[in-house]
């Protein structure tokens, strides 16, 4: 549900800016969907999730003139985590999981490694397609069907050292796959 | 591996916890790792259907705050540049012209009427809450209490509404050849009184059109544009949506290769201005310009550079004379 899928986020932002609510909800409709699963990753409730994303649209319409955005998706993303992290401290989702929670991802789990859902689902399959099958192979039987090194190793007979080998260098190669479709698109 | 996929799903145990954030605080890359192994897993193991999420429509709370802040900071922050476009509130009542208890065949409601001048645009707060945006030189006349069963305005020029819903009572625009029937819904609709087409722009929702004679022409939905022939009767739906129908009410004049003489059209009204066409062969000149709250000599002047054309004041037609209407020749340089 792109309308402008021509121009980049920060266009449109500036645009929105300038009170442009056309831009405003393409900036809506291309990330809404995006955001509110990402939430998902911290709040399990979708209306919740729903909400926080909703405010913080609010929050960046309210304060278009004021708010520094350089990179409106980081923005975006930094917002929503902030928010999720809030709620599930008010929520007290079983207290000390929380804590536990916005303690290692506070301090170090960097959100730029995080692919959107849309990308994902977009640019996944392409990716895949280009790297060697042998690697592809255990990506897909892991991650996908959700089996164990170990299985894996029995059932290809191969080492489980192998497995992992070919595992990480899969992961390796996709991620980088995808941060390059990310800064190409760079919407 | 096994550590960070358990802790997607929650449930690690405390060793498992302590591991985890080792490994993350040792090298600042294993941060971004583990939040791309997250979106990975969030992508096959979403919490809820993704399909669930409803991106196609804003939520009203956001709408309404769209359009109350698209009036609101103009009005404060670029007031000094609005030539184009001022946008006023009715209190300031001398936008109201006639405020008088008419005899209406109906019952003995009082209507109001509403009209923007040549050269200002106003917004108006109708009594249901619905707010309409006017365009210069248009009218729209209203009860001053809506009936229990539906809200009817009358419009004459170009207006843009953003209906409060409320399905019981349909909202009615009446333009003396089409009436377009909403709920709860926001669209632009261009019916000047001298002028054979009515011009209909979705921007959300739906509503429905009727014929003068209360036959049901057809629906339209959301971002779609017609235009009807007062004259034939036909409906000609080929423009499409286009953000520039409806940026007249953002202070913004967009034009696609529109030709000279619906440019002018235009720029008349909303200057007050009148344009005197010496020359037939530039009505149909196409233009390609935006003009964001621009002077009216700005916009000649781009428009001159831009092509053949020269525009000339008619001396003595400035402010003080024949009812301060400004008069200007539109020329081809190459003859004149």
């Amino acid at each position: 549900m792109d309308i402008f899928p021509e121009y980049d986020d920060m266009v449109l932002w500036r645009a929105v800016e300038r009170n442009d609510h056309r831009a405003f909800s393409a900036l809506y409709r291309r990330y809404y969907r995006d955001m509110v699963l990402f939430c998902g990753s911290y709040v399990r409730d979708r209306q919740v999730c729903e909400d926080i994303v909703q405010n913080i649209f609010i929050r960046l319409w309210n304060g278009r003139r004021v708010l520094a955005v350089r990179n409106f998706r980081m923005f975006l993303m930094k917002s929503a985590r902030n928010a999720c992290l809030n709620e599930m401290k008010r929520g007290g989702i079983a207290g000390s999981y929380a804590d536990y929670i916005s303690r290692t991802c506070s301090m170090y789990a960097d959100i730029e490694g995080y692919i959107l859902y849309s990308d994902l689902e977009s640019n996944m399959m392409e990716v895949l397609s280009s790297i060697p099958p042998q690697y592809r192979e255990v990506f897909v039987e892991n991650r996908f069907k959700g089996r164990t090194c170990k299985e894996i190793a029995e059932s290809l007979g191969l080492s489980y050292r192998t497995v992992e080998e070919r595992l990480r260098k899969a992961l390796k190669i996709i991620r980088t796959r995808l941060k390059e479709y990310d800064d190409r698109t760079k919407r | 591996m096994a550590v960070i996929r358990k802790s997607f799903s929650g449930g690690l145990s405390a060793d498992e916890e302590i591991l985890l954030e080792e490994w993350l605080g040792s090298d600042e890359e294993n941060g971004r790792e583990y939040s791309f192994l997250k979106s990975l897993y969030m992508w096959k193991n979403p919490p809820f259907a993704p399909d669930e999420v409803d991106d196609g429509r804003m939520p009203w709370r956001i709408r309404r705050l769209l359009l109350k802040n698209s009036i609101g900071t103009n009005v404060f922050v670029r007031a000094y540049r609005i030539v184009a476009c001022l946008l006023l509130i009715p209190l300031a009542g001398v936008l109201v012209w006639a405020l008088t208890d008419r005899p209406s065949d109906q019952d003995s409601v009082a209507m109001q009427e509403v009209r923007a001048p040549f050269g200002i645009c106003s917004a108006v707060t109708l009594p249901d809450g619905s707010e309409v945006v006017l365009n210069a030189g248009s009218s729209l006349r209203f009860p001053s209490v809506f009936d229990g069963t539906s809200r009817a305005v009358e419009l004459s020029g170009e207006a843009y509404f953003e209906v409060e819903s409320c399905p019981d009572r349909p909202f009615i625009v009446r333009t003396g050849g089409l009436d377009i029937v909403a709920t709860g819904t926001s669209f632009n609709v261009e019916a000047y009184s001298g002028e054979d087409m009515i011009a209909v722009t979705m921007v959300e929702g739906e509503v429905g059109l009727y014929a003068p004679d209360d036959r049901f022409v057809r629906t339209m939905m959301a971002e779609d544009r017609l235009v009807y022939s007062r004259n034939t009767g036909t409906v000609d739906e080929t423009a499409g949506y286009s953000y520039r129908y409806i940026s007249w009410k953002d202070g913004v004049l967009a034009f696609r290769n529109d030709p000279l003489d619906s440019i002018l059209a235009r720029l008349g009204r909303l200057y007050n201005v009148e344009f005197i066409l010496m020359d037939e062969s530039l009505a149909h000149k196409q233009f390609y310009a935006t003009f964001n709250n621009e002077s009216l000599e700005s916009i000649l002047k781009l428009l001159s550079m831009s092509d053949n054309v020269r525009f000339e004041q008619v001396s003595g037609t400035g402010a003080g004379s024949d009812h301060g209407i400004r008069k200007i020749y539109v020329m081809n340089r190459e003859k004149h």
